[in-house]
């Protein structure tokens, strides 16, 4: 399969501060989760792409195109919410929306059109022409989606689109954007600095590390293709993760209270019980299958709701 | 259920019409800032200010045309180039209060990446923008001189033939769309500056007098030469007015130096948006 969107080496200075190194990947068509921590660089990478920034080294490519390149014959084929929702108060959301099909080459007639159609689509039938300043942040949010796809881009970017939402509106916003990536049809690359939210509406995933693309892969993939035992501590999880490292295990504890070990291993569960005892420790569950990619990798969670 | 009933469709579509380049978003982001501007499909308290202004600029028109229609023949009424005096305190707030609207927001509200990832890039967005600024200063630069030469041709005082009507009709658009592209470019530099729509709009009020008073101090008293007058923002457009029209002008720098001078301010201003919005784009 064709990828979307590719990165071949590429590498990104601001002055002296090296902001991505020797990024690679391949973003398919479906949802990808860029998960990064702030500062990781995935808003640089979001730039690249839209080729508004130009990589210090490196190839990128998208929709077949160099993004540099392109200029707006791409651009008005992508798709892009950016982290900013301050929009103008006064406007109505039909209004801007509409505009900006404009800017994108949408005829007036079609973008008026399309703006209803799109906002129905995001939730906001009601709402379209009330003006932006009096909408929650969530509905800004969906404003915001709703002109990232207004024009039928062919990819499209969303930078931290639940930024400043409470954990219901998150949920909401998860949904909608897993939803126009699966029923919709569109290829959504979602930006976040959260792994929970990466893992619930992505296929794939690439992580960026200190401007570095730590992993990526389809999520399944990252996952492993059996499912780990999970192991639930009241206290102790890393001496436990020791005992069984130090009995042939590949254990993995990311904080004192959980910890994964591969669950096809020969007398794996016998030596996680025999550990429990050694330590003395209380046991909370044991369960295959339960594993999250935050379980895998050191990565923050979503705060708990 | 009447026969011509039909079962509407409203869920989204994917998109097969046309997509438009570069000149119809152009346009189109010309249009909306001109419209934006002026307050005009936007709520009323954003209409009345302009209005105002408008009104202000065009008020000593008016009153000008009323003394032609009692004046007798032979009276000495004011020249084109001479009328500027009227309405140069309704340029600067106009000037004040369009430039920085125009573009300030875009930046303040997070808009302008987004036009910078539409068919738009820096160069565009800044060619839009200078466009529609000239556009909405030619209302009070150019308009109401030319309801005053309106009148004087009808009430006798105008330029005798056509060929010469022709030609003052030239002068008189010419100076309104030169003073609208100076002030215009000038003050959408420095509103490039701030995201503030206040602190634009002091920088270009304070910018035009305290240029126009130093370099006054600089002449006068302390006898600086005749080509400083040529950095006064303040006087040198309205100078190069009356040489359009042949008058007699204060500074005493040949024509082309004017002209010159007044093109080297547009394009410094010009060139500052272009490096400005690029640094901005690459944000």
């Amino acid at each position: 399969m064709a990828a979307i969107a590719s990165a071949d080496h590429v590498q990104r200075k601001y002055g002296h501060v090296l902001a991505l190194s020797d990024v690679t990947f391949e973003l398919q068509k479906g949802v990808t989760g860029l998960l990064g921590a702030n500062g990781a660089g995935k808003t640089t990478l979001i730039s690249l792409l839209l080729g508004v920034l130009r990589p210090d080294a490196g190839k990128l490519e998208v929709l077949g195109m160099d993004p540099l390149k392109a200029g707006y014959k791409l651009r008005q084929r992508i798709g892009y919410a950016p982290e900013d929702d301050r929009f103008p108060p006064d406007v109505k959301a039909s209004e801007l929306v509409r505009h900006f099909a404009e800017m994108r080459g949408i005829p007036h007639r079609s973008a008026v059109v399309r703006a209803s159609e799109v906002l129905f689509e995001v939730g906001l039938g009601e709402e379209r022409f009330r003006p932006i300043g009096t909408m929650s942040t969530g509905q800004r949010q969906r404003v915001k989606l709703a002109q990232a796809l207004v024009h039928d881009p062919e990819l499209v970017l969303l930078d931290e689109p639940t930024n400043g939402l409470d954990p219901i509106q998150r949920d909401d916003m998860l949904a909608l954007v897993r939803r126009i990536g699966t029923d919709l049809g569109f290829t959504v690359l979602i930006s976040s600095h959260l792994l929970g939210e990466v893992e619930q509406v992505s296929d794939y995933v690439v992580m960026l590390e200190g401007g570095k693309v730590a992993r990526s892969g389809s999520v399944k993939s990252l996952l492993g293709g059996e499912t780990p035992l999970v192991v639930e501590v009241v206290q102790g999880a890393r001496r436990l993760a020791g005992v069984l490292a130090s009995k042939g295990f590949a254990a993995t504890a990311k904080d004192d209270l959980r910890l994964t070990v591969p669950a096809s291993t020969d007398g794996v569960h016998d030596a996680v019980m025999a550990g429990v005892v050694e330590l003395d420790l209380e046991l909370r569950r044991m369960e295959q299958g339960a594993a999250t990619l935050g379980d895998l990798f050191d990565l923050d969670e979503a705060p708990a709701r | 259920m009447s026969a011509q009933a039909q079962i509407a469709d409203r869920r989204f579509q994917h998109y097969e019409g046309r997509r438009l380049g570069v000149a119809y978003s152009f346009w189109t982001l010309v249009v909306h800032s001109i419209l934006w501007v002026l307050g005009l499909k936007r709520s009323a308290r954003y209409k009345i200010v302009p209005i105002i202004v408008i009104a202000i600029a065009y008020l000593p028109s008016l009153v000008l045309i009323v003394v032609v229609t009692v004046a007798p023949p032979g009276t000495q009424l004011p020249g084109y180039p001479d009328f500027y005096q009227f309405i140069t305190a309704a340029i600067y707030i106009f000037v004040a209060l369009t430039a920085p609207e125009l573009i300030c927001p875009d930046r303040r509200h997070g808009t302008l990446r987004m036009y910078m990832t539409s068919n738009l890039g820096p160069t565009t967005y800044v060619a839009a923008k200078l466009v529609a600024v000239w556009a909405v200063l030619a209302i009070v630069t150019t308009g109401p001189v030319l309801i005053e030469f309106a009148g004087y041709s009808l009430f006798g005082h105008g330029p005798a033939g056509l060929v010469k009507s022709l030609e003052t009709l030239g002068e008189v658009v010419g100076s309104g769309l030169m003073l609208a592209v100076f002030f215009g470019s000038v003050a959408l530099a420095v509103s490039s500056l701030t995201d503030r729509n206040a602190f634009a709009a002091a920088g270009i009020i304070l910018g035009f007098l305290l240029t126009g008073a130093a370099l006054g101090i600089l002449q006068g008293p302390l006898k600086a030469p005749d080509w400083v007058a040529l950095l006064n923002v303040n006087q040198l457009p309205f100078q190069l007015v009356f040489r359009f029209y042949q008058s007699f002008s204060t500074i005493n720098v040949p024509t082309w130096q004017m002209a010159a001078a007044a093109a080297a301010w547009v394009l410094a201003a010009i060139g500052l948006l272009v490096v400005r919005y690029r640094a901005e784009g690459r944000r």
